[in-house]
Protein backbone atom coordinates (compact mmCIF):
# COMPACT_ATOMS: atom_id res chain seq x y z
CA UNK A 1 0.00 0.00 0.00
CA UNK A 2 1.31 3.42 -0.91
CA UNK A 3 1.86 6.31 1.53
CA UNK A 4 -1.15 8.01 -0.05
CA UNK A 5 -3.15 4.89 0.63
CA UNK A 6 -2.19 4.87 4.30
CA UNK A 7 -3.06 8.55 4.65
CA UNK A 8 -6.37 8.08 2.84
CA UNK A 9 -7.29 5.02 4.90
CA UNK A 10 -6.34 6.41 8.30
CA UNK A 11 -7.89 9.81 7.53
CA UNK A 12 -11.12 8.26 6.28
CA UNK A 13 -11.43 5.86 9.19
CA UNK A 14 -10.68 8.67 11.66
CA UNK A 15 -13.39 10.85 10.11
CA UNK A 16 -15.99 8.08 10.01
CA UNK A 17 -15.22 6.81 13.50
CA UNK A 18 -15.03 10.35 14.85
CA UNK A 19 -18.38 11.34 13.38
CA UNK A 20 -19.97 8.17 14.70
CA UNK A 21 -18.55 8.69 18.17
CA UNK A 22 -19.61 12.34 18.20
CA UNK A 23 -23.16 11.41 17.16
CA UNK A 24 -23.41 8.70 19.80
CA UNK A 25 -22.10 11.14 22.37
CA UNK A 26 -24.76 13.68 21.37
CA UNK A 27 -27.47 11.03 21.46
CA UNK A 28 -26.44 9.92 24.94
CA UNK A 29 -25.92 13.46 26.14
CA UNK A 30 -29.31 14.68 25.04
CA UNK A 31 -31.45 15.56 28.03
CA UNK A 32 -34.72 13.78 28.57
CA UNK A 33 -37.92 15.76 28.63
CA UNK A 34 -41.45 14.96 29.70
CA UNK A 35 -43.57 13.14 27.15
CA UNK A 36 -46.53 14.90 25.63
CA UNK A 37 -48.66 12.06 26.89
CA UNK A 38 -48.27 12.20 30.63
CA UNK A 39 -49.22 8.58 30.98
CA UNK A 40 -45.86 7.57 29.62
CA UNK A 41 -43.86 9.65 32.03
CA UNK A 42 -40.40 10.91 31.19
CA UNK A 43 -38.90 9.31 28.11
CA UNK A 44 -35.67 9.26 26.20
CA UNK A 45 -35.24 12.19 23.90
CA UNK A 46 -36.48 11.22 20.47
CA UNK A 47 -33.05 11.57 18.98
CA UNK A 48 -31.87 8.78 21.17
CA UNK A 49 -34.05 6.25 19.56
CA UNK A 50 -35.36 7.65 16.34
CA UNK A 51 -32.01 7.11 14.84
CA UNK A 52 -32.87 3.50 14.56
CA UNK A 53 -34.29 3.77 11.10
CA UNK A 54 -34.32 0.87 8.72
CA UNK A 55 -31.23 0.31 6.68
CA UNK A 56 -30.66 -1.88 3.73
CA UNK B 1 -32.10 -3.22 9.93
CA UNK B 2 -34.21 -1.79 12.61
CA UNK B 3 -35.52 -3.00 15.85
CA UNK B 4 -38.47 -0.69 15.84
CA UNK B 5 -39.56 0.15 12.34
CA UNK B 6 -41.84 -2.73 11.56
CA UNK B 7 -44.94 -1.27 13.01
CA UNK B 8 -46.09 2.11 11.81
CA UNK B 9 -47.44 3.13 15.17
CA UNK B 10 -44.51 1.48 16.80
CA UNK B 11 -42.26 3.80 14.89
CA UNK B 12 -44.33 6.69 16.06
CA UNK B 13 -43.88 6.17 19.74
CA UNK B 14 -41.18 3.56 20.12
CA UNK B 15 -39.04 5.40 22.51
CA UNK B 16 -40.25 5.07 26.00
CA UNK B 17 -38.20 2.81 28.17
CA UNK B 18 -41.40 1.20 29.28
CA UNK B 19 -42.48 0.36 25.78
CA UNK B 20 -39.24 -0.90 24.37
CA UNK B 21 -37.36 -1.92 27.40
CA UNK B 22 -34.52 0.51 26.73
CA UNK B 23 -33.68 0.84 30.36
CA UNK B 24 -30.10 1.82 29.78
CA UNK B 25 -28.50 4.17 27.34
CA UNK B 26 -26.38 1.31 26.11
CA UNK B 27 -29.66 -0.32 25.15
CA UNK B 28 -30.40 2.71 23.02
CA UNK B 29 -26.99 2.56 21.39
CA UNK B 30 -27.35 -1.12 20.61
CA UNK B 31 -30.75 -0.55 19.05
CA UNK B 32 -29.41 2.34 16.98
CA UNK B 33 -26.35 0.39 15.97
CA UNK B 34 -28.41 -2.67 15.10
CA UNK B 35 -30.37 -0.53 12.70
CA UNK B 36 -27.28 0.38 10.75
CA UNK B 37 -26.31 -3.03 9.46
CA UNK B 38 -27.70 -4.78 6.41
CA UNK B 39 -26.70 -6.57 3.25
CA UNK B 40 -26.05 -3.20 1.63
CA UNK B 41 -23.16 -2.62 4.03
CA UNK B 42 -21.60 -6.04 4.22
CA UNK B 43 -22.25 -7.49 0.77
CA UNK B 44 -23.25 -4.79 -1.75
CA UNK B 45 -20.61 -2.23 -0.75
CA UNK B 46 -17.64 -4.59 -1.28
CA UNK B 47 -19.12 -5.69 -4.59
CA UNK B 48 -19.44 -2.10 -5.75
CA UNK B 49 -15.90 -1.28 -4.63
CA UNK B 50 -14.45 -4.13 -6.63
CA UNK B 51 -16.68 -3.57 -9.66
CA UNK B 52 -15.63 0.08 -9.80
CA UNK B 53 -11.89 -0.25 -9.48
CA UNK B 54 -11.15 -0.35 -5.74
CA UNK B 55 -9.40 2.89 -4.79
CA UNK B 56 -11.07 4.68 -7.70
CA UNK B 57 -14.41 4.20 -5.99
CA UNK B 58 -13.59 5.51 -2.52
CA UNK B 59 -13.14 9.20 -3.28
CA UNK B 60 -16.48 9.55 -5.12
CA UNK B 61 -17.98 7.45 -2.35
CA UNK B 62 -16.97 9.82 0.45
CA UNK B 63 -17.93 12.86 -1.66
CA UNK B 64 -21.36 11.30 -2.14
CA UNK B 65 -21.69 10.73 1.58
CA UNK B 66 -20.90 14.34 2.50
CA UNK B 67 -22.64 16.17 -0.35
CA UNK B 68 -25.55 13.81 -1.05
CA UNK B 69 -26.06 11.19 1.63
CA UNK B 70 -26.18 13.38 4.72
CA UNK B 71 -28.19 16.28 3.22
CA UNK B 72 -30.69 14.08 1.45
CA UNK B 73 -31.12 12.00 4.59
CA UNK B 74 -32.08 15.24 6.39
CA UNK B 75 -34.38 16.12 3.48
CA UNK B 76 -36.12 12.78 3.47
CA UNK B 77 -36.60 12.54 7.23
CA UNK B 78 -37.93 16.11 7.32
CA UNK B 79 -40.32 15.72 4.40
CA UNK B 80 -41.57 12.44 5.80
CA UNK B 81 -42.35 13.97 9.17
CA UNK B 82 -44.04 16.94 7.51
CA UNK B 83 -46.22 14.56 5.52
CA UNK B 84 -46.91 12.38 8.52
CA UNK B 85 -48.06 15.32 10.62
CA UNK B 86 -50.59 16.02 7.85
CA UNK B 87 -51.85 12.47 7.69
CA UNK B 88 -49.72 11.13 4.84
CA UNK B 89 -47.62 8.06 5.44
CA UNK B 90 -46.89 6.72 1.96
CA UNK B 91 -44.33 8.18 -0.42
CA UNK B 92 -47.13 8.84 -2.90
CA UNK B 93 -49.05 10.94 -0.41
CA UNK B 94 -46.01 12.73 1.00
CA UNK B 95 -44.43 13.69 -2.33
CA UNK B 96 -47.87 14.70 -3.60
CA UNK B 97 -48.28 16.92 -0.55
CA UNK B 98 -44.85 18.52 -0.84
CA UNK B 99 -45.07 19.02 -4.62
CA UNK B 100 -48.66 20.17 -4.39
CA UNK B 101 -49.63 18.38 -7.58
CA UNK B 102 -50.17 14.94 -9.06
CA UNK B 103 -46.71 14.81 -10.62
CA UNK B 104 -45.32 14.46 -7.12
CA UNK B 105 -47.68 11.57 -6.49
CA UNK B 106 -46.52 9.83 -9.65
CA UNK B 107 -42.90 10.14 -8.60
CA UNK B 108 -44.08 8.73 -5.29
CA UNK B 109 -45.10 5.60 -7.21
CA UNK B 110 -41.41 5.18 -8.00
CA UNK B 111 -40.80 5.11 -4.25
CA UNK B 112 -43.15 2.14 -4.04
CA UNK B 113 -41.54 0.33 -6.96
CA UNK B 114 -38.02 0.68 -5.53
CA UNK B 115 -38.50 -1.26 -2.27
CA UNK B 116 -40.78 -3.82 -3.96
CA UNK B 117 -38.32 -4.52 -6.78
CA UNK B 118 -35.27 -4.55 -4.53
CA UNK B 119 -37.07 -6.91 -2.18
CA UNK B 120 -37.48 -9.36 -5.07
CA UNK B 121 -33.75 -10.05 -5.16
CA UNK B 122 -32.92 -9.09 -1.58
CA UNK B 123 -35.01 -11.99 -0.28
CA UNK B 124 -33.04 -14.34 -2.49
CA UNK B 125 -29.76 -13.20 -0.94
CA UNK B 126 -31.32 -13.68 2.47
CA UNK B 127 -32.05 -17.25 1.49
CA UNK B 128 -28.42 -17.70 0.46
CA UNK B 129 -27.32 -16.45 3.90
CA UNK B 130 -29.62 -18.91 5.61
CA UNK B 131 -28.41 -21.75 3.43
CA UNK B 132 -24.76 -20.92 4.13
CA UNK B 133 -25.49 -20.79 7.87
CA UNK B 134 -27.21 -24.16 7.65
CA UNK B 135 -24.34 -25.61 5.63
CA UNK B 136 -21.84 -24.49 8.26
CA UNK B 137 -23.99 -25.86 11.08
CA UNK B 138 -24.62 -29.20 9.40
CA UNK B 139 -21.09 -29.70 8.15
CA UNK B 140 -22.05 -29.20 4.52
CA UNK B 141 -19.08 -26.89 3.97
CA UNK B 142 -15.63 -28.41 4.03
CA UNK B 143 -13.37 -26.69 1.57
CA UNK B 144 -10.13 -28.46 2.43
CA UNK B 145 -6.79 -26.99 3.46
CA UNK B 146 -5.09 -26.09 0.20
CA UNK B 147 -5.76 -22.40 -0.55
CA UNK B 148 -6.40 -22.63 -4.32
CA UNK B 149 -8.59 -25.69 -3.81
CA UNK B 150 -10.45 -23.92 -1.02
CA UNK B 151 -11.15 -20.92 -3.23
CA UNK B 152 -12.27 -23.15 -6.09
CA UNK B 153 -14.66 -25.09 -3.87
CA UNK B 154 -16.02 -21.90 -2.30
CA UNK B 155 -16.84 -20.63 -5.78
CA UNK B 156 -18.41 -23.92 -6.81
CA UNK B 157 -20.55 -23.90 -3.70
CA UNK B 158 -21.75 -20.38 -4.45
CA UNK B 159 -22.53 -21.30 -8.05
CA UNK B 160 -24.65 -24.19 -6.76
CA UNK B 161 -26.45 -22.08 -4.14
CA UNK B 162 -27.13 -19.15 -6.45
CA UNK B 163 -27.76 -21.23 -9.58
CA UNK B 164 -25.53 -18.91 -11.55
CA UNK B 165 -24.42 -21.69 -13.91
CA UNK B 166 -27.64 -21.69 -15.93
CA UNK B 167 -31.24 -20.54 -15.83
CA UNK B 168 -33.47 -22.73 -13.66
CA UNK B 169 -30.51 -24.36 -11.90
CA UNK B 170 -31.89 -23.64 -8.43
CA UNK B 171 -35.21 -25.24 -9.28
CA UNK B 172 -33.51 -28.20 -10.93
CA UNK B 173 -31.59 -28.76 -7.70
CA UNK B 174 -34.88 -29.62 -6.01
CA UNK B 175 -36.08 -28.95 -2.52
CA UNK B 176 -32.68 -27.88 -1.17
CA UNK B 177 -32.48 -25.07 -3.71
CA UNK B 178 -35.98 -23.70 -3.61
CA UNK B 179 -36.79 -24.65 0.00
CA UNK B 180 -34.71 -21.93 1.65
CA UNK B 181 -36.21 -19.31 -0.67
CA UNK B 182 -39.76 -20.43 0.13
CA UNK B 183 -39.12 -20.50 3.86
CA UNK B 184 -37.58 -17.02 3.88
CA UNK B 185 -40.27 -15.54 1.62
CA UNK B 186 -43.06 -16.98 3.74
CA UNK B 187 -41.40 -15.88 6.96
CA UNK B 188 -41.08 -12.33 5.64
CA UNK B 189 -44.75 -12.15 4.70
CA UNK B 190 -45.80 -13.56 8.05
CA UNK B 191 -43.72 -10.91 9.81
CA UNK B 192 -45.26 -8.17 7.68
CA UNK B 193 -48.72 -9.46 8.42
CA UNK B 194 -48.25 -9.82 12.14
CA UNK B 195 -45.62 -7.16 12.73
CA UNK B 196 -42.20 -8.06 13.99
CA UNK B 197 -42.58 -9.72 17.32
CA UNK B 198 -40.95 -8.21 20.34
CA UNK B 199 -39.03 -11.44 20.67
CA UNK B 200 -37.24 -10.85 17.40
CA UNK B 201 -36.60 -7.25 18.33
CA UNK B 202 -35.09 -8.35 21.61
CA UNK B 203 -33.12 -11.03 19.80
CA UNK B 204 -31.68 -8.46 17.41
CA UNK B 205 -30.62 -6.39 20.37
CA UNK B 206 -28.35 -9.11 21.72
CA UNK B 207 -27.57 -10.55 18.31
CA UNK B 208 -26.04 -7.26 17.23
CA UNK B 209 -23.22 -7.24 19.79
CA UNK B 210 -22.60 -10.85 18.83
CA UNK B 211 -22.29 -9.78 15.22
CA UNK B 212 -19.85 -7.02 16.14
CA UNK B 213 -17.75 -9.55 18.06
CA UNK B 214 -17.97 -12.00 15.19
CA UNK B 215 -17.09 -9.33 12.62
CA UNK B 216 -14.19 -8.14 14.78
CA UNK B 217 -12.79 -11.67 15.00
CA UNK B 218 -13.06 -12.03 11.24
CA UNK B 219 -11.52 -8.59 10.72
CA UNK B 220 -8.54 -9.44 12.90
CA UNK B 221 -8.11 -12.75 11.07
CA UNK B 222 -8.29 -11.02 7.68
CA UNK B 223 -5.74 -8.40 8.70
CA UNK B 224 -3.38 -11.11 9.92
CA UNK B 225 -3.69 -13.36 6.87
CA UNK B 226 -0.32 -12.28 5.53
CA UNK B 227 0.27 -14.18 2.29
CA UNK B 228 -1.94 -17.27 2.46
CA UNK B 229 -0.82 -18.69 -0.87
CA UNK B 230 3.00 -18.59 -1.12
CA UNK B 231 2.74 -19.38 -4.83
CA UNK B 232 1.13 -15.96 -5.34
CA UNK B 233 3.09 -13.59 -3.07
CA UNK B 234 1.47 -10.46 -4.54
CA UNK B 235 -1.89 -11.57 -3.13
CA UNK B 236 -1.26 -10.38 0.41
CA UNK B 237 -3.08 -8.26 2.98
CA UNK B 238 -1.14 -5.06 2.40
CA UNK B 239 -1.82 -5.18 -1.30
CA UNK B 240 -5.46 -5.94 -0.50
CA UNK B 241 -5.68 -2.83 1.66
CA UNK B 242 -3.87 -0.92 -1.05
CA UNK B 243 -6.40 -2.08 -3.61
CA UNK B 244 -9.13 -0.51 -1.48
CA UNK B 245 -7.36 2.61 -0.28
CA UNK B 246 -4.66 3.63 -2.76
CA UNK B 247 -6.21 6.71 -4.38
CA UNK B 248 -6.75 6.04 -8.07
CA UNK B 249 -7.49 9.28 -9.84
CA UNK B 250 -7.50 7.76 -13.31
CA UNK B 251 -11.21 6.91 -13.22
CA UNK B 252 -12.49 10.12 -11.67
CA UNK B 253 -13.70 11.18 -15.11
CA UNK B 254 -15.90 8.09 -15.38
CA UNK B 255 -19.46 9.15 -14.51
CA UNK B 256 -20.55 5.56 -13.93
CA UNK B 257 -18.18 5.34 -10.93
CA UNK B 258 -19.69 8.50 -9.43
CA UNK B 259 -23.17 7.15 -10.15
CA UNK B 260 -22.36 3.83 -8.48
CA UNK B 261 -20.84 5.60 -5.46
CA UNK B 262 -23.85 7.86 -4.97
CA UNK B 263 -26.27 4.98 -5.45
CA UNK B 264 -24.36 2.87 -2.90
CA UNK B 265 -24.69 5.67 -0.35
CA UNK B 266 -28.40 5.97 -1.09
CA UNK B 267 -28.87 2.19 -0.98
CA UNK B 268 -27.22 1.64 2.37
CA UNK B 269 -28.71 4.76 3.98
CA UNK B 270 -32.11 3.79 2.51
CA UNK B 271 -32.32 7.30 1.08
CA UNK B 272 -34.43 7.52 -2.09
CA UNK B 273 -35.51 4.03 -1.22
CA UNK B 274 -39.11 4.63 -0.17
CA UNK B 275 -38.50 3.21 3.31
CA UNK B 276 -37.37 6.15 5.43
CA UNK B 277 -40.08 8.32 3.93
CA UNK B 278 -42.64 5.89 5.32
CA UNK B 279 -40.82 5.21 8.56
CA UNK B 280 -40.08 8.81 9.52
CA UNK B 281 -43.62 9.91 8.71
CA UNK B 282 -44.62 8.59 12.12
CA UNK B 283 -42.29 10.93 14.00
CA UNK B 284 -43.71 13.69 16.13
CA UNK B 285 -43.29 17.43 15.80
CA UNK B 286 -40.91 17.61 18.75
CA UNK B 287 -38.65 14.80 17.53
CA UNK B 288 -35.11 15.60 16.46
CA UNK B 289 -34.88 14.56 12.82
CA UNK B 290 -31.52 16.27 12.34
CA UNK B 291 -29.60 14.28 14.94
CA UNK B 292 -31.52 11.11 14.15
CA UNK B 293 -30.70 11.20 10.45
CA UNK B 294 -27.07 12.12 11.08
CA UNK B 295 -26.54 9.43 13.73
CA UNK B 296 -28.08 6.76 11.55
CA UNK B 297 -25.96 7.86 8.59
CA UNK B 298 -22.75 7.93 10.62
CA UNK B 299 -23.32 4.49 12.13
CA UNK B 300 -24.11 3.14 8.72
CA UNK B 301 -20.79 4.44 7.42
CA UNK B 302 -18.96 3.01 10.39
CA UNK B 303 -20.12 -0.52 9.62
CA UNK B 304 -19.92 -0.20 5.88
CA UNK B 305 -16.35 1.05 5.74
CA UNK B 306 -14.96 -0.81 8.75
CA UNK B 307 -16.49 -4.22 8.29
CA UNK B 308 -17.87 -4.26 4.74
CA UNK B 309 -14.75 -2.69 3.29
CA UNK B 310 -11.85 -3.88 5.39
CA UNK B 311 -13.05 -7.47 5.71
CA UNK B 312 -14.62 -8.46 2.42
CA UNK B 313 -12.64 -6.37 -0.04
CA UNK B 314 -9.31 -7.29 1.53
CA UNK B 315 -10.23 -10.98 1.74
CA UNK B 316 -11.49 -10.97 -1.82
CA UNK B 317 -8.24 -9.49 -3.08
CA UNK B 318 -6.10 -11.89 -1.04
CA UNK B 319 -7.92 -15.02 -2.15
CA UNK B 320 -9.33 -14.12 -5.54
CA UNK B 321 -7.17 -11.30 -6.84
CA UNK B 322 -8.45 -8.02 -8.26
CA UNK B 323 -9.81 -9.50 -11.46
CA UNK B 324 -10.97 -12.79 -9.97
CA UNK B 325 -13.15 -11.00 -7.44
CA UNK B 326 -15.55 -9.80 -10.13
CA UNK B 327 -18.75 -11.69 -10.81
CA UNK B 328 -21.86 -10.12 -9.35
CA UNK B 329 -22.41 -7.31 -6.88
CA UNK B 330 -23.48 -9.49 -3.99
CA UNK B 331 -21.36 -12.55 -4.75
CA UNK B 332 -18.11 -11.35 -3.23
CA UNK B 333 -18.96 -12.03 0.40
CA UNK B 334 -20.08 -15.54 -0.44
CA UNK B 335 -17.03 -16.50 -2.46
CA UNK B 336 -14.26 -14.89 -0.43
CA UNK B 337 -15.30 -15.12 3.22
CA UNK B 338 -15.61 -18.92 3.38
CA UNK B 339 -11.93 -19.00 2.40
CA UNK B 340 -11.21 -16.71 5.37
CA UNK B 341 -13.28 -18.80 7.75
CA UNK B 342 -11.34 -21.88 6.65
CA UNK B 343 -8.24 -20.17 8.05
CA UNK B 344 -9.80 -20.17 11.52
CA UNK B 345 -9.13 -23.86 12.16
CA UNK B 346 -11.61 -25.39 14.56
CA UNK B 347 -13.46 -22.07 14.74
CA UNK B 348 -14.38 -22.28 11.06
CA UNK B 349 -17.82 -23.80 11.52
CA UNK B 350 -19.06 -21.76 14.51
CA UNK B 351 -17.78 -18.47 13.11
CA UNK B 352 -19.05 -19.25 9.61
CA UNK B 353 -22.45 -20.27 10.91
CA UNK B 354 -22.70 -17.26 13.22
CA UNK B 355 -21.62 -14.83 10.49
CA UNK B 356 -24.19 -15.98 7.95
CA UNK B 357 -26.95 -16.45 10.51
CA UNK B 358 -26.45 -12.94 11.86
CA UNK B 359 -26.27 -11.60 8.31
CA UNK B 360 -29.57 -13.32 7.68
CA UNK B 361 -31.09 -11.70 10.76
CA UNK B 362 -29.74 -8.30 9.77
CA UNK B 363 -31.24 -8.80 6.33
CA UNK B 364 -34.63 -10.04 7.39
CA UNK B 365 -35.52 -6.94 9.37
CA UNK B 366 -34.43 -4.83 6.39
CA UNK B 367 -36.50 -6.84 3.96
CA UNK B 368 -39.56 -6.59 6.16
CA UNK B 369 -39.06 -2.83 6.20
CA UNK B 370 -39.09 -2.89 2.39
CA UNK B 371 -42.49 -4.54 2.37
CA UNK B 372 -44.11 -2.17 4.85
CA UNK B 373 -44.31 0.90 2.57
CA UNK B 374 -45.68 -1.21 -0.27
CA UNK B 375 -48.28 -2.68 2.01
CA UNK B 376 -49.23 0.79 3.28
CA UNK B 377 -49.54 2.01 -0.30
CA UNK B 378 -51.72 -0.93 -1.37
CA UNK B 379 -54.06 -0.26 1.52
CA UNK B 380 -54.11 3.42 0.73
CA UNK B 381 -54.76 2.87 -2.98
CA UNK B 382 -57.19 -0.02 -2.79
CA UNK B 383 -58.76 0.60 0.59
CA UNK B 384 -58.40 -3.09 1.35
CA UNK B 385 -57.84 -4.89 4.62
CA UNK B 386 -54.39 -5.61 5.99
CA UNK B 387 -54.81 -9.31 5.18
CA UNK B 388 -55.83 -8.60 1.58
CA UNK B 389 -52.93 -6.17 1.18
CA UNK B 390 -50.46 -8.78 2.42
CA UNK B 391 -51.91 -11.41 0.08
CA UNK B 392 -51.65 -9.06 -2.88
CA UNK B 393 -48.18 -8.01 -1.81
CA UNK B 394 -47.18 -11.65 -1.42
CA UNK B 395 -48.38 -12.49 -4.92
CA UNK B 396 -46.51 -9.52 -6.38
CA UNK B 397 -43.17 -10.08 -4.69
CA UNK B 398 -43.29 -13.88 -4.96
CA UNK B 399 -43.81 -13.61 -8.71
CA UNK B 400 -41.00 -11.10 -9.10
CA UNK B 401 -38.68 -12.99 -6.81
CA UNK B 402 -39.36 -16.27 -8.65
CA UNK B 403 -38.37 -14.48 -11.85
CA UNK B 404 -35.03 -13.55 -10.27
CA UNK B 405 -34.64 -17.06 -8.85
CA UNK B 406 -35.32 -18.74 -12.19
CA UNK B 407 -33.26 -16.47 -14.44
CA UNK B 408 -30.15 -17.05 -12.41
CA UNK B 409 -27.49 -17.62 -15.09
CA UNK B 410 -24.69 -15.16 -14.31
CA UNK B 411 -27.20 -13.65 -11.85
CA UNK B 412 -28.53 -11.67 -14.80
CA UNK B 413 -31.98 -10.85 -13.43
CA UNK B 414 -30.57 -9.97 -10.00
CA UNK B 415 -27.85 -7.70 -11.32
CA UNK B 416 -30.23 -6.08 -13.81
CA UNK B 417 -32.69 -5.16 -11.06
CA UNK B 418 -29.86 -4.04 -8.81
CA UNK B 419 -28.59 -1.68 -11.48
CA UNK B 420 -31.79 -0.27 -12.96
CA UNK B 421 -33.74 -0.11 -9.70
CA UNK B 422 -31.09 -0.33 -6.95
CA UNK B 423 -28.93 2.26 -8.69
CA UNK B 424 -30.75 4.33 -11.35
CA UNK B 425 -34.23 4.52 -9.81
CA UNK B 426 -32.86 5.31 -6.34
CA UNK B 427 -30.66 8.00 -7.84
CA UNK B 428 -33.61 9.60 -9.67
CA UNK B 429 -35.84 9.43 -6.63
CA UNK B 430 -33.22 11.04 -4.40
CA UNK B 431 -32.92 13.82 -6.99
CA UNK B 432 -36.66 14.39 -7.02
CA UNK B 433 -36.69 14.60 -3.24
CA UNK B 434 -33.90 17.12 -2.92
CA UNK B 435 -35.44 19.34 -5.64
CA UNK B 436 -38.85 19.10 -3.96
CA UNK B 437 -37.29 20.16 -0.66
CA UNK B 438 -34.99 22.91 -1.87
CA UNK B 439 -37.09 24.43 -4.62
CA UNK B 440 -40.74 23.42 -4.22
CA UNK B 441 -41.15 23.41 -0.47
CA UNK B 442 -38.48 26.08 -0.25
CA UNK B 443 -35.13 25.85 1.50
CA UNK B 444 -36.13 28.25 4.30
CA UNK B 445 -39.39 26.50 5.09
CA UNK B 446 -37.70 23.14 4.74
CA UNK B 447 -34.88 23.93 7.15
CA UNK B 448 -37.29 25.54 9.60
CA UNK B 449 -39.29 22.32 9.47
CA UNK B 450 -36.13 20.26 10.04
CA UNK B 451 -35.13 22.37 13.02
CA UNK B 452 -38.47 21.92 14.69
CA UNK B 453 -37.69 19.91 17.82
CA UNK B 454 -34.01 19.63 16.89
CA UNK B 455 -31.25 20.12 19.42
CA UNK B 456 -28.71 19.98 16.62
CA UNK B 457 -28.82 22.63 13.90
CA UNK B 458 -27.94 21.89 10.31
CA UNK B 459 -24.73 23.81 9.43
CA UNK B 460 -25.42 26.84 7.23
CA UNK B 461 -23.24 25.49 4.45
CA UNK B 462 -25.82 22.77 3.92
CA UNK B 463 -28.35 25.41 2.92
CA UNK B 464 -26.27 25.93 -0.21
CA UNK B 465 -25.54 22.24 -0.57
CA UNK B 466 -29.18 21.20 -0.43
CA UNK B 467 -30.43 23.93 -2.74
CA UNK B 468 -27.64 24.09 -5.31
CA UNK B 469 -24.80 21.63 -4.86
CA UNK B 470 -26.72 18.38 -4.44
CA UNK B 471 -29.10 18.91 -7.40
CA UNK B 472 -26.23 20.07 -9.60
CA UNK B 473 -24.07 17.13 -8.44
CA UNK B 474 -26.85 14.65 -9.22
CA UNK B 475 -27.61 16.27 -12.56
CA UNK B 476 -23.95 16.34 -13.61
CA UNK B 477 -23.39 12.70 -12.70
CA UNK B 478 -26.60 11.60 -14.40
CA UNK B 479 -25.93 13.56 -17.57
CA UNK B 480 -22.35 12.29 -17.61
CA UNK B 481 -23.59 8.73 -17.24
CA UNK B 482 -26.17 9.17 -20.00
CA UNK B 483 -23.52 10.51 -22.37
CA UNK B 484 -20.71 8.09 -21.48
CA UNK B 485 -22.33 4.82 -20.56
CA UNK B 486 -26.08 4.72 -21.16
CA UNK B 487 -25.84 3.61 -24.80
CA UNK B 488 -23.62 0.74 -23.71
CA UNK B 489 -26.07 -0.33 -21.01
CA UNK B 490 -29.01 -0.10 -23.41
CA UNK B 491 -27.08 -2.13 -25.97
CA UNK B 492 -26.42 -4.76 -23.29
CA UNK B 493 -30.14 -4.88 -22.55
CA UNK B 494 -30.83 -5.54 -26.20
CA UNK B 495 -28.25 -8.31 -26.33
CA UNK B 496 -29.48 -10.06 -23.19
CA UNK B 497 -33.18 -10.84 -23.57
CA UNK B 498 -33.64 -11.72 -19.89
CA UNK B 499 -32.17 -8.39 -18.82
CA UNK B 500 -34.41 -6.54 -21.28
CA UNK B 501 -37.50 -8.42 -20.11
CA UNK B 502 -36.60 -7.76 -16.47
CA UNK B 503 -36.47 -4.01 -17.10
CA UNK B 504 -39.68 -4.27 -19.12
CA UNK B 505 -41.48 -5.98 -16.26
CA UNK B 506 -40.23 -3.32 -13.84
CA UNK B 507 -41.60 -0.61 -16.15
CA UNK B 508 -44.97 -2.37 -16.42
CA UNK B 509 -45.10 -2.57 -12.63
CA UNK B 510 -44.30 1.13 -12.41
CA UNK B 511 -47.12 1.98 -14.81
CA UNK B 512 -49.51 -0.12 -12.70
CA UNK B 513 -48.32 1.67 -9.56
CA UNK B 514 -48.87 5.07 -11.18
CA UNK B 515 -52.40 3.95 -12.01
CA UNK B 516 -52.87 2.95 -8.40
CA UNK B 517 -51.46 6.30 -7.29
CA UNK B 518 -54.22 7.98 -9.31
CA UNK B 519 -56.72 5.76 -7.57
CA UNK B 520 -55.22 6.62 -4.20
CA UNK B 521 -55.54 10.29 -5.09
CA UNK B 522 -59.23 9.88 -5.87
CA UNK B 523 -59.78 7.99 -2.64
CA UNK B 524 -58.01 10.70 -0.67
CA UNK B 525 -60.25 13.32 -2.27
CA UNK B 526 -63.34 11.27 -1.49
CA UNK B 527 -62.20 11.05 2.10
CA UNK B 528 -61.84 14.80 2.32
CA UNK B 529 -58.16 14.91 1.44
CA UNK B 530 -57.09 14.30 4.96
CA UNK B 531 -55.91 10.90 5.94
CA UNK B 532 -56.64 7.70 4.13
CA UNK B 533 -58.46 4.90 5.82
CA UNK B 534 -55.37 2.76 5.63
CA UNK B 535 -53.34 5.41 7.40
CA UNK B 536 -55.87 5.68 10.16
CA UNK B 537 -56.10 1.93 10.54
CA UNK B 538 -52.36 1.46 10.57
CA UNK B 539 -51.78 4.19 13.08
CA UNK B 540 -54.23 2.75 15.52
CA UNK B 541 -52.97 -0.79 15.72
CA UNK B 542 -50.08 -2.41 17.39
CA UNK B 543 -49.90 -5.13 14.77
CA UNK B 544 -51.42 -4.02 11.47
Amino acid sequence: MSVGGWIFMLGSLACVWGLTGWCLHRVLDTPTHPARDGSLGARQHPASSRSAGPRA
Amino acid sequence: VSTIHDNPRGTSVPTTPREDGWRTRWGVILAVAGSAVGLGNLLRFPGQVVANGGGAFMLPYFCAFVFLGIPIAWVEWTMARRGGLRGRHSAVGILGLIAGNRVGRYFGALAVLVPAAIYMYYVLIEAWCLRYAWAYLSGGIDFGVDVPERVRQAREFFVRVSGSAEHGAVIAEGSAGIGFWLVVLTFNLLLVHRGLSRGIEAFCRWAFPLMVVCASVVLVRVLTLGTPDPAQPHLNVLNGLGYLWNPDLSRLGDASVWLAAAAQIFFSLSVGFGIIINYASYMRAEDDVVLSALSASALNEFFEVTFGGLITVTAAFVFLGASGALGGTFALGFTSLPAVFAQLGSWERPIGAAWFLLLFLAAITSSVSMLQPVKAFLREALGCSARAAVLLLGALVATGSFWVLYFSADLVALDTLDFWIGTIAIFVLAGVEVVCFGWVLGIDRGLAEAHQGAMLKIPRIYRLIIKYVAPAYLAAVFIGFCVQSLPEYLHALGKRPVAGMTVGLALITLVALVGMARRAERRALELGDSSSAADRDDSGQGSP
